[in-house]
C-alpha cells in the first residue's frame, strides 16, 4: 500500500527548497530564490510555512551591512524528507 | 496563486536538478585555492633561493613569513567571489583541516626563528622546516583529495608526501628550489586539472 505523500513537501517551491537543504548544512534566501525559481514573496510564504512545520529553521542576520536570511533543515525535516522520497519510489 | 501540480516523475526530476545544480555550485572553481597556495609557495621558493643565493645570507629565508601576506588576499578575494550562497558540511571540514595544519605550520616554522632572532636562543632541536612543511601541506592535498572525491588530488598528495621524505636527505640552498617544484607538482598541476575538469563538465 502507498504512504501518501507529504503535502507540506510536494509542491514545486517546498520541494526546491528541502531537496536543497538536504544536501548543505544552510542556504541564504537568495540562493533558495535562485533554485526555486519562486518569487520573493512566494518564497517567504513558503519558507514560513516549513518553518512552522518544524520542518526548516529561518536565522536572520546580517553579512556585512546586509540582511541575510538563512535556512537549515531540521531533523524533523530531514526525517520528512526521507520519508517523502520513499513515498514517491513506492509509487513509481 | 495556486501552485502547479507536481507528478512523481516532476517530483523526482526536480530533486535530482536540485542536488545537481547544488553540486556543480559547489565544484565551480574548487582548484583554485591550490593554484592561489601553490603559485605562492613556488614564487616565494625561488624567490628565497635567489636571494640568499645572491646575499650568501639565510636570513633570506624568512621571506617564508610572507607566504600568508601573499596569498591570503587572494583567498579572501576568491572566498567572497565564490559565495555560493550555501554551505556545505564538506566546506567546513576542508576549512578546518587547513586551518589546523596551516596554524600548525606557522606555529613550527615561528620555532626556530623567533628563539634565535628574538631571544638568542637555539633550540635543542634543529627542525627540519622544509620536510615538516612539505609533509603537513602534503597531509592537507591527501585529505582534501578524499573529501572532494578526486583522485588527481589525492594522488598528488600522496606523492607529496612521499617526496617530503627526500627532504631529511637533500642538504644545502637548492633545497628552496626542490620544495618549490614540489608544491607545482602537488598544487598548482591538480589545481589547473580540477578547474579544467570541473569547468569542462559544466560547459
Amino acid at each position: 500500500m502507498f504512504k501518501d505523500l507529504d503535502p507540506l513537501i510536494h509542491s514545486q517551491v517546498r520541494l526546491a527548497i528541502m531537496s536543497t537543504l538536504m544536501g548543505v548544512e544552510d542556504a541564504d534566501f537568495l540562493y533558495l530564490k535562485e533554485v526555486s525559481k519562486a518569487a520573493a514573496g512566494n518564497l517567504s510564504v513558503q519558507l514560513t510555512n516549513l518553518s512552522e512545520a518544524g520542518y526548516i529553521t529561518v536565522k536572520k542576520g546580517f553579512k556585512g551591512k546586509r540582511t541575510r536570511t538563512t535556512c537549515q533543515i531540521t531533523q524533523k525535516g530531514k526525517l520528512a524528507f526521507e520519508a517523502y522520497v520513499k513515498a514517491l519510489k513506492d509509487y513509481l | 496563486m495556486k501552485e502547479k501540480e507536481l507528478t512523481q516523475q516532476e517530483s523526482l526530476a526536480l530533486i535530482t536538478k536540485v542536488i545537481q545544480d547544488t553540486r556543480e555550485q559547489t565544484e565551480r572553481s574548487a582548484g583554485t585555492p591550490f593554484l592561489i597556495w601553490g603559485y605562492s609557495t613556488a614564487i616565494l621558493s625561488i624567490l628565497g633561493w635567489y636571494l640568499v643565493n645572491l646575499t650568501q645570507n639565510g636570513a633570506w629565508f624568512l621571506i617564508w613569513f610572507a607566504l600568508p601576506a601573499i596569498a591570503l588576499p587572494f583567498q579572501l578575494r576568491y572566498n567572497k567571489q565564490r559565495d555560493k550562497g550555501f554551505s556545505t558540511v564538506l566546506d567546513r571540514m576542508i576549512g578546518w583541516v587547513w586551518g589546523s595544519l596551516g596554524f600548525t605550520a606557522f606555529v613550527i616554522a615561528s620555532v626556530n626563528p623567533i628563539s634565535y632572532y628574538l631571544f638568542h636562543y637555539e633550540s635543542t632541536v634543529v627542525l627540519n622546516i622544509f620536510f615538516m612543511m612539505a609533509l603537513l601541506m602534503s597531509l592537507g592535498t591527501t585529505i582534501t583529495g578524499g573529501i572532494i572525491k578526486s583522485k588527481i588530488v589525492s594522488v598528488a598528495g600522496i606523492a607529496g608526501i612521499l617526496c617530503s621524505i627526500s627532504f631529511l636527505f637533500i642538504d644545502g640552498i637548492d633545497v628552496s628550489l626542490w620544495f618549490g617544484l614540489l608544491f607545482y607538482i602537488m598544487m598548482v598541476i591538480p589545481g589547473h586539472l580540477l578547474n579544467y575538469k570541473t569547468h569542462k563538465a559544466h560547459v
